[in-house]
């Protein structure tokens, strides 16, 4: 990390963000149920930065995980035997989009695929999922029901 | 701005002796604000600060401001920060390189900042200057936040709004 040095009685200053996030391992996609009932409780996990382990807990009651994750460096999570390699996405795309239909079906649970917008299996299925799991008529299609109901039940 | 005219000091000294001339500087201090990727202050993580001779260990205050007086010819450093401490648990290391952050002028000094304000570029650490389509990416992010036009590019204002997110609160 590149930073500038300054002087006593100068205001200058060098910021470093971390990025908050907090992940919830469920037993199944969406947010139907009690917490108990969604929420993988009480389970060990390993946060890992470049190879450094940086943290280590218990999921909590509802089954979240809080992560403080720089930019630009290799995060992943171990849990349950397996290793999530975290990507950051920089914002949250408008919920009328794709892609933001995308990120906030993927956000839920749902496997949506890669976040491109693109038209793909995965990305039917998903939104087929979550139309039955929310009694929509499921027939696959980001119509702007289906686009208000996901908008309302992921929060924004 | 006036800015006076250098004044030559003269010291009388013996030829064929060391001398031991002390000049007094203003101190050295490297300010580190710790914060969200919101902007809001990050409060309450252990830090080890360590920069040539000089430790500092302490907890982040509620201001996010970590401050060290340091040595004006240090060039190297390092940062570590704990969310949680114990057995096994190494922290976040942030290798630090003093004096070397660049002009918001140049492209690769505007990807640190976005990178130290938590906008993932993609790529290698430390960045190079291609402003490819991740690089886009958090720059349109980083221009909604900021309300500033969204065009994905370099900009004057962008620029601009980069070094004064990053260099003053």
């Amino acid at each position: 990390m590149r930073v500038a040095r300054t002087i006593d009685g100068l205001p200058h200053e060098n910021t470093l963000a971390l990025r908050k996030l907090k992940l919830f391992f469920q037993c199944f996609a969406g947010k139907h149920g009690t917490d108990a009932a969604r929420g993988i409780a009480n389970v060990d996990y390993t946060v890992k930065v470049d190879g450094d382990v940086v943290d280590q807990g218990k999921t909590a009651a509802d089954g979240s995980v809080e992560l403080l994750v720089p930019a630009g460096r290799r995060v992943e999570l171990l849990l349950l035997g397996t290793t999530y390699d975290l990507k950051i996405e920089n914002e949250l795309k408008p919920y009328t989009t794709p892609i933001g239909h995308q990120q906030r079906l993927s956000g839920l649970g749902y496997d949506a695929g890669t976040h491109n917008g693109a038209v793909s299996e995965l990305f039917d299925r998903a939104t087929l999922e979550f139309q039955g799991d929310e009694d929509l008529d499921p027939n696959g299609d980001v119509t702007p029901g289906t686009q208000n109901k996901l908008l309302s039940v992921y929060g924004w | 701005m006036f800015i006076p005219d250098v004044k030559p000091k003269s010291v009388d000294a013996a030829t064929g002796k060391a001398h031991k001339i002390v000049v007094k500087t203003v101190p050295t201090l490297l300010r580190i604000r710790i914060t969200d990727h919101l902007g809001g202050y990050l409060g309450g993580l252990h830090y080890k600060l360590e920069v040539g001779k000089v430790t500092k260990e302490d907890v982040v205050p509620a201001t996010g401001l970590i401050e060290c007086a340091i040595s004006a010819t240090e060039r190297t450093g390092m940062l570590r920060l704990w969310k949680n401490k114990g057995p096994g648990i190494v922290g976040y290391s942030f290798p630090l390189e003093l004096g070397a952050l660049e002009h918001e002028s140049v492209d690769r000094a505007c990807k640190e900042r976005l990178i130290h304000l938590a906008y993932d570029c993609g790529g290698t650490s430390p960045p190079t200057a291609t402003i490819d389509a991740q690089t886009q990416d958090a720059l349109q992010a980083f221009q909604n936040r900021k309300a500033l036009t969204v065009n994905g590019t370099l900009d004057a204002p962008t620029r601009e709004k980069l070094r004064s997110t990053n260099e003053a609160h």
